[in-house]
């Protein structure tokens, strides 16, 4: 693939879920991003027409598109030279294979990013945090001040933080976008078209050891800080229903996690159970 | 209503489009929102603290397939407005962040389908004039900056004066059973975060 081509598909691509809709999910981001490659090959009504085709519905994990977008751009240019009457089976195989690529791609790209680089960069991003003297955000905001936020590396500490979180996700995510086209123009038609270039199962699993890693050790290195804090203003009753609240709501949380229930259910429980519980309590 | 709701709601709701339809360069995580926000007022470590409480309460909604979740933009950013500008205490401005992102997400999810009518427009209209599959994209970009700005602008500016006279006259019990919910936040989150790295056995 031409690399003018390539850049051009990679930046439409970013705009792949531009006009998600329920019937046909990515198709109009799908048909926006692989234009100039149609945009190579036809002139004219032609180029409608095949504009038209990518129109059907098609979706994916966004990011793992590109092997999809590589593979029609490829195919797309061969049913360009092709003979008429080769035309139709070749649009058949361009609208099966997206198909068929669409599904493992969503089942890696779902896995990877959203289960796991996205967690893993906040667990980074938190981790490096706490290294650099930004500890105190479990606590409340008028205590948070009080314990000297920005004491030692100020809110360049917080904005590197997030830099490095930011830098962990995207670098995967743009890498495998750009590698994605190449892998899927490449593919030759395979059955894995591209997609296996790369051993997923073993990223993700190093990638989860590493975000579990720092998730446990931001957990533990929080409660020290976190029960150092909340006392630093004296024995409230505030301090003291934070310091209840804190265990019992991160257990909580994993029996909850496991039985499927979004903590934010947790959240409004302990709101009601803490407000009951304190109800006729004279303050 | 404050211009500095308005800008902040309009810089919010560009964040948003990054969440799903244009980048996805994680610019839109709440903590990232959040952090921007508060570097922009003066006010960081709220920023910090709503925008990663709504990330970290957020994190087990992953948006797979169709599923439209609760959109953590608009949680800490509405939070962040509630409490800057109309000075709403940050337990209970979270909790009304919380529920805009829940109703939030009706919204996205009734564009989505008012989306899936303008196919066959589309497709009448592209194969006369393939260009102009771009002023539809346009459209939809403009269609979901619109309606977020809209709604986060509408919700702030009507919840914002009522959330802080409410707090003023809410039973006591209630005010620290909300601190406490919200103290409770980053410890779920934690929670979460570590179940969801956990390392499974096979893919």
């Amino acid at each position: 693939m031409e690399r003018k081509l390539r850049r051009s598909i990679f930046f439409r691509s970013f705009l792949i879920q531009a006009g998600w809709n329920f019937e046909r999910m990515q198709n109009i981001g799908f048909a926006f991003a692989i234009y100039p490659a149609l945009a190579a090959v036809y002139k004219g009504r032609e180029l409608g027409r095949a504009v038209v085709r990518h129109l059907e519905m098609f979706n994916t994990q966004p990011f793992m598109a590109s092997f999809a977008l590589g593979f029609t751009a490829k195919l797309e240019e061969e049913a360009a030279k092709a003979a008429p009457e080769e035309k139709p089976a070749l649009e058949e195989k361009i609208r099966s294979g997206k198909c068929a690529i669409s599904s493992p791609t969503a089942a890696i790209g779902d896995r990877l990013f959203w289960g796991t680089l996205r967690p893993y960069s906040l667990a980074i991003t938190l981790l490096v945090w706490w290294l650099f003297g930004v500890r105190h955000w479990t606590l409340p905001i008028e205590m948070a001040r009080g314990e000297r936020l920005f004491s030692t590396y100020g809110a360049v500490a917080i904005f590197f933080g997030v830099a490095v979180g930011l830098a962990a996700y995207n670098s995967a995510a743009l890498w495998i976008r750009w590698k994605g086209l190449k892998y899927g123009y490449n593919c030759a038609s395979s059955n894995s078209c591209g997609i296996d270039f790369f051993d997923w199962q073993k990223l993700i699993k190093h990638l989860r050891w590493c975000g579990f890693i720092s998730a446990v050790l931001v957990a533990v290195l929080k409660c020290t800080s976190f029960m150092s804090g909340v006392f630093s203003f004296g024995q409230t009753r505030q301090a003291w229903t934070l310091m209840a609240v804190a265990p019992v709501a991160f257990i909580a949380a994993f029996v909850v996690r496991r039985r499927g229930i979004p903590g934010m259910y947790l959240y409004a429980a302990i709101i009601a159970a803490a407000s009951a519980a304190l109800y006729g309590v004279e303050f | 209503m404050r211009v500095e709701a308005i800008w902040l709601c309009g810089l919010a709701a560009v964040l948003k489009l990054d969440m799903v339809y244009a980048g996805q360069f994680l610019l839109s995580r709440p903590t990232v929102a959040g952090i921007i926000l508060g570097a922009l007022t003066g006010d960081l470590l709220t920023g910090l603290q709503l925008g990663l409480c709504s990330e970290l309460i957020l994190l087990d909604h992953i948006p797979v397939g169709g599923y439209v979740p609760p959109n953590g933009v608009v949680c800490a950013a509405s939070a962040f407005v509630l409490v800057h500008v109309f000075g709403v205490a940050p337990p209970f401005a979270f909790l009304w962040g919380l529920i805009m992102a829940v109703a939030y997400s009706q919204v996205e999810i009734g564009l989505r389908g008012h989306h899936s009518g303008w196919n066959p427009k589309i497709e009448k209209e592209v194969a006369e004039n393939p260009v102009a599959l771009n002023k539809w994209v346009i459209k939809a970009l403009a269609q979901h900056l619109g309606s977020a700005f809209l709604c986060m602008l509408a919700a702030c500016s009507g919840i914002g004066i009522v959330a802080a006279w409410l707090w003023e006259v809410m039973p006591q019990a209630l005010k620290l059973g909300m601190t406490a919910g919200y103290g409770a936040v980053p410890w779920i989150g934690m929670a979460v975060l570590i179940s969801n790295l956990q390392p499974r056995r096979g893919f």
